[in-house]
């Protein structure tokens, strides 16, 4: 499903957190959300996911999920934001118990998302055993168990040790080949970003617009991590950043 | 630190490996004098001890300051026991106890979830609540007397008034400290709001309703043993201080006895339920 988002403005209170933001998500590619700390960019994917409404603008979703599809949209946390008195099964269950399928197609679905992300091994684990990575898995199956059309992620790997990321990130992208979800992935990491992004869109200081958006040409089997148009992807959007942070730096001491 | 992940220059049998070629090095001193370590026994001895000291103090003559022998006490404990008072006191307070814990903790529970769960319920409630809290509840025992009478009402009334703030403010604190991101997740996968409720706060909420348990049982006790000290017949706050105005410091002794274990069978059954409960921790 594509994911129209329409001159959207948000405040809390009287900080005006994103304004006038524009932005189209194409349907199955999975996009990139940089900016500077503090911009908004949770607040973006939350108004996504509906769990809280824009001040004015629309966001709008197109198209028509796939009939596997138990519930269009998905998130994963960076804190995981596991059951802990459930186990990895259990947890993964979770977003099943309030649909009407047979026990016979819960447990089916429940053990192929267990199978993708494998951990079927730790299915009676409780969250508190397992490690980091493998508390994100246990996330990810649990989003994916819903067959989702839109999947976001909240920083989803930046509590994670720096081999495991990027076995994750490897991990993420042979899930998005065989489901082919819109991915809406915000991250502070750039090169996780040049990695497994379709599209990175770099959002400016607060209130957040759409600052630049770059297209990553380079196909998945390619992008070594020394390719060289990714290295310079890497140093132009480092260069942004910096500059909206700057930016916003000398507008502080303007202030005061 | 090199080569230190070869050889630890400390063992765990305190040897010191390589200390000769390695002159300039220094042993690492241990820091970790409160890391808890199971001291096997000490406990038990400590008890010992403290019987041996009341046993030896009230031997050599000094019942006179009013601490009876430990065999007078068993005495008196027999007594009563055989007597059915003890039966009759201890009865008429867990029922007590039971009825206002009870009493209070479904009350709480239920007005501390709505202060948790829902804006209304906390802005309604919650300033009559913290305008209750740090009245001292005993001194709500009077007005009690005044609306149900010198009997089991008043008393079951103080004890509920006692226990219902610890429980709102468990439930309470426990409802809105479940993770944020947890209910949000949840509420992205549209699930309905009553089952969120039903799996996901109220599960999470355990750990703080647990806590709050414990610190109203303790409350609980007090003000039992407080009303029970005003126009009882039964009861071991009646025990307590009938005995005190006869000087039967044997008997008094027996109360508090009784009262004690009473709280540490309490905080035992929390333990209990803790595990139980909360075996994923
Ligand atoms: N519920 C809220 N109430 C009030 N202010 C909020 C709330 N949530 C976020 N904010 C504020 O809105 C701004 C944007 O927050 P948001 O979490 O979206 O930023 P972010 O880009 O995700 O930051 P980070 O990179 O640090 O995760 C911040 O200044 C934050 O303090
Ligand atoms: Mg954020």
């Amino acid at each position: 499903m594509d994911i129209l988002i329409d001159d959207v403005r948000h405040a809390y209170d009287r900080l005006i957190v994103l304004n006038s933001l524009s932005l189209d998500i194409p349907s199955g590619e999975i996009v990139c959300i940089l900016g500077p700390s503090g911009c908004g960019k949770s607040t973006l994917l939350r108004l996504i996911a509906g769990l809280e409404v824009p001040d004015s603008g629309r966001i709008l979703t197109r198209g028509n999920p796939s009939p596997r599809t138990l519930h269009p949209i998905a998130i994963v946390f960076q804190d995981f934001a596991l059951v802990p008195w459930r186990s990895v099964a259990k947890n993964v269950e979770l977003p099943l118990e309030h649909h009407a399928l047979s026990a016979q197609e819960r447990q089916r679905r429940i053990w192929s998302a267990l199978q993708q992300v494998k951990l079927t091994e730790f299915a009676h684990a409780y969250p508190n055993r397992l490690s980091g990575g493998m508390r994100q898995r246990t996330g990810l199956a649990r989003a994916l168990v819903v067959d989702p059309a839109i999947l976001l992620l909240d920083e989803p790997f930046s509590a994670i040790d720096v081999g495991t990321r990027e076995l994750l990130q490897r991990d993420f992208l042979r899930l998005w080949e065989d489901a082919r979800f819109t991915g809406v992935c915000v991250t502070h990491d750039v090169l996780e970003a040049t990695q497994i992004a379709h599209r990175i869109v770099i959002l400016s200081r607060r209130p957040a617009r759409v600052r630049t958006i770059f297209e990553v040409a380079v196909p998945f089997i390619d992008r070594r991590e020394d390719h060289p148009t990714l290295v310079a992807l890497q140093q132009a959007i480092r260069e942004i950043i910096r500059e909206e942070i700057e930016a916003g730096g000398r507008e502080l001491e303007g202030a005061s | 630190m090199a080569g230190s992940s070869k050889v630890h220059p400390r063992t765990k049998t305190g040897s010191v490996d390589q200390r000769e070629t390695r002159p300039d090095a220094e042993q690492v001193r241990y820091r970790g004098e409160f890391n808890s370590r199971p001291v096997p026994h000490l406990s038990l001895l400590t008890l010992a001890v403290v019987l041996a000291l009341w046993w030896a103090t009230t031997s050599v003559g000094t019942s006179a300051i009013g601490v009876p022998a430990p065999y007078e006490v068993m005495t008196a404990f027999g007594a009563l026991a055989r007597n059915g008072e003890l039966l009759k006191h201890l009865g008429a307070s867990l029922q007590r106890l039971f009825l206002g814990w009870v009493l209070g903790a479904v009350c709480g529970v239920g007005v501390g979830l709505a202060i948790g769960l829902s804006s209304w319920g906390r802005a309604i409630a919650l300033p009559l609540v913290s305008a209750l809290f740090p009245v001292p509840k005993v001194a709500l025992l009077p007005l009690f007397i005044l609306w149900f009478g010198i009997g089991e009402g008043a008393k079951v009334a103080t004890i509920a008034a006692g226990v219902f703030s610890p429980m709102v403010f468990a439930a309470y604190s426990g409802a809105s400290g479940v993770d944020r991101n947890v209910v949000r997740m949840a509420q992205t996968f549209g699930i309905p709001s009553s089952m969120i409720i039903w799996k996901v706060i109220l599960p999470g909420t355990i750990p703080a309703l647990l806590n709050g348990c414990r610190i109203s049982c303790s409350i609980a006790l007090i003000l039992l043993t407080a009303a029970e000290m005003i126009g009882a017949q039964h009861g071991l706050g009646a025990l307590v201080l009938a005995s005190g105005n006869l000087m039967r410091t044997d008997q008094l002794f027996v109360g508090i006895l009784i009262l004690s274990i009473l709280g540490v069978s309490v905080s035992g059954i929390l333990s209990f339920l803790e595990r139980i409960l909360l075996h994923w921790r």
